[in-house]
């Protein structure tokens, strides 16, 4: 128990010092803006001097209470409980989940991408029968992309020029995709981009 | 206030497509409010998308039904489920849960929903009285007032809510540190862009809020929760309450109504605050006859319920009359009226008085709507109850992702957002409260807006700031609400030695 204590406190300190490094990004940021000579004219670096400093002052007066001894109490589970050991396969799941649909999004379309988010967010969260949720994930995903595609008017990425790109390959350069030379042949794959 | 600008409101708000917007607005906010997991503020956030297609007033009139929506429907949860939906909802699960356990539910349900209509109405009249006055004087406001209103509603907020002061004031910090993001609108310089052409603009508020509320909770249950089997209580039909229960609850809800108000008016942190003073209250007032609280006790419900309602009425006279939010979903609601280009303000009253009496009647209508669709169905609401909470967070996610896409159509919000979803799951994880974040990153930007507009009208001397009588009394209340808890503790601890 005593361990696990320890192991929450260091966390906080860790993610205390990220937050004083926030704090002096924005200040080393700030210091780059260039200062205007107009009388009166108050720049964009006046204000956020201030936000950097004060939060700067904030989180070095919170890592001391943190090096004292005090800890924040994790906020509640609603439906459950918080437990201290943290369930690193769950958030996995889930952290993959994200990425993928952020980095495939635009490639794939919704109705694919939607689906397997929804799929892997649930099944981090705690769902066993995968053929159930498979098909509830079908569904849910088919269900928001005519929502919003015919409902709300707001195109979602379909997917479908993908297909049609496949079908007949043009030589524009996409980020994330293969490079084709003069000669129509790839040099160089990246890979998805973005990372 | 003109009357006859207020009938020409409601009878605009009873066209058939308002009406049909406001009644689609109660639905959705009453489903959302059950469903765990979705406060007010993420709700609002979810449905911005909408303002991308409908025009303004239909599209107000619906935020405005979603928002009274959640809090009748945030009650049902805590009642039926023992779980809070949002912090304004904590007070009515202790006593409400308790009743639904002795099998009286219905009456718990139909105390909170019309102690909810009763507080809801009475605080939308003052409303409506009340805030065009607060608009006229809010006309006669310099720079330096509104600068110094802001700094009062970032004080208490970063004050009074989180457990320690420091951590709200780290939270209000790191907000405006990410209101800073994308160019200055004055000068046109780059701040904390980091040389990428989509961070221009900043972080779309919608994104941040869907992260930090969808995202942050959803990665924070992944990795530390355990969702255990929930302990519901089963409900069918209407809910009802007797002769005696009507006895017992006026009481509260007028009490809780008097207290929830004002609070939501002044920038005391949202609803915990209030729903907490009206519980204790009414604890307190119950030592007489029935004491029946730690068993169930009605007064519990009412109160709170009628509190928490008041609250949120409340917090429209500031965000109407003078564009300052002080609370996370009435940011939100600022962030929907900022989508049309509409600056709620002293301003917006003698601009477009239309709009703001139609928002104002709508209140009225949608918290009646709310009152009839509440009663006779909560027992359909409670059978959302069954979803299977993977389901319900997998939909949630996925909903926030669709959310922080359309907007503009870029992945650069998505990867925005997923990084946001994880300094949620870390405030949540090392108790740091949210809100204070979302106002920095809202109001921030204003702050500095005003506060620039003060000194250059000053040439640059930092002495306008407090150079109004107004300006001297709110930086006074602001000292009174900072300073005076640590100073309390320290003369009880010292009374105790």
């Amino acid at each position: 128990m005593t361990n696990s204590l320890k192991a929450v406190a260091k966390g906080e300190l860790v993610f205390t010092s990220f937050l004083f490094v926030v704090a002096a990004v924005v200040l080393v940021d700030t210091m780059g803006i260039e200062k205007s000579n107009a009388v009166g004219f108050v720049g964009p670096e006046v204000f956020a001097f201030m936000v950097g400093g004060l939060m700067l002052l904030l989180a070095g007066l919170q890592i001391i209470a943190v090096l004292r001894g005090q800890r924040g109490t994790p906020e509640g589970v609603e439906g459950g409980i918080s437990v201290a050991e943290p369930n690193w396969k769950a958030f996995g799941i889930l952290a993959v989940g994200l990425v993928l649909y952020t980095s495939l999004l635009e490639f794939f379309g919704f109705p694919i991408m939607g689906t397997i988010l929804f799929f892997l967010v649930a099944k981090a969260i705690g769902s066993k029968n995968n053929i159930k949720l498979a098909v509830i994930s079908v569904l849910v995903s088919a269900a928001i992309f005519v929502a919003f595609n015919e409902g709300l008017q707001l195109q979602l990425p379909s997917g479908l020029d993908t297909i049609s790109r496949i079908q007949s390959p043009v030589t524009e350069v996409v980020p994330g995709e293969e490079v084709i030379n003069d000669d129509g042949v790839v040099v160089e794959d990246q890979g998805e981009g973005d990372w | 206030m003109d009357f006859s600008l207020f009938l020409e409101g409601f009878s605009n708000s009873l066209t058939l497509t308002n009406l049909g917007f406001g009644l689609l607005g109660t639905i959705l906010g009453t489903l959302v409010g059950v469903l765990p997991g979705i406060g007010p503020a993420l709700a609002i956030s979810l449905l911005l998308p909408v303002t991308l297609i409908v025009d303004p007033t239909a599209a107000l009139i619906m935020f405005g039904a979603i928002y009274y929506g959640t809090m009748f429907g945030g009650s049902t949860t805590s009642i039926l489920l023992n779980a809070p939906g949002e912090s304004g909802s904590v007070m009515t699960t202790i006593e409400g849960n308790k009743m639904a356990r002795n099998g009286r539910a219905s009456a718990a349900l139909a105390t909170a929903a019309i102690g909810s209509f009763v507080a809801g109405a009475l605080a939308t009249a003052v409303v409506a009285v009340a805030a065009p006055s607060i608009a006229w004087l809010g006309i006669r406001m310099t720079p330096a007032d509104f600068f110094a209103m802001m700094v009062l509603a970032f004080g208490t907020v970063g004050a009074i809510l989180g457990q320690s002061m420091i951590r709200g004031l780290l939270s209000l910090s790191f907000g405006l540190s990410i209101g800073l993001m994308g160019l200055d609108l004055q000068s046109g310089s780059e701040r904390l862009t980091f040389g990428i052409p989509d961070a221009y603009d900043g972080i779309e508020t919608v994104v941040l809020v869907v992260s930090l509320f969808a995202l942050g909770e959803a990665l924070y249950v992944a990795l530390y929760g355990q969702l255990g089997k929930a302990d519901k209580t089963a409900f069918k039909g209407l809910a009802w309450m007797t002769k005696e229960d009507f006895k017992r609850s006026w009481g509260p809800w007028l009490r809780g109504t008097a207290i929830g108000f004002p609070t939501g008016v002044i920038p005391a942190g949202g609803s915990e605050l209030p729903t907490f003073l009206s519980y204790a209250l009414e604890k307190r007032l119950a030592k007489k006859k029935h004491n029946e609280f730690g068993h169930g006790a009605i007064e519990g419900v009412a109160g709170p319920e009628a509190a928490n309602n008041a609250n949120a009425a409340g917090a429209m006279v500031p965000l109407l009359a003078l564009g300052l939010p002080t609370s996370a979903t009435a940011a939100v609601m600022l962030v929907a009226f900022q989508q049309f280009d509409i600056r709620p303000g002293p301003l917006l009253f003698t601009d477009q008085p239309l709009l703001v009496w139609t928002l104002i009647a709508s209140l009225f209508i949608g918290n009646a709507l709310l009152l009839i669709i509440n009663l006779p169905l909560v027992g359909i609401w409670a059978k959302l109850l069954n979803i299977p909470s993977q389901y319900l967070y997998g939909g949630i996610v996925t909903f926030a992702m669709v959310g922080a896409y359309v907007l503009n159509n870029n992945s650069f919000d998505l990867w925005a957002a997923v990084i946001v979803g994880i300094i949620g799951l870390l405030f949540r994880k090392f108790g740091y409260p949210i809100t204070p974040l979302i106002l920095g990153v809202i109001l921030g930007p204003m702050a500095e807006q005003q506060f620039r507009r003060a000194l250059q009208g000053a040439a640059g001397d930092p002495s306008i700031l407090v150079s109004t009588p107004f300006t001297i009394v709110v930086y006074t209340l602001l000292a009174l609400v900072v300073l005076t808890p640590p100073i309390f503790r320290a003369v009880r601890a010292r009374t105790k030695k």
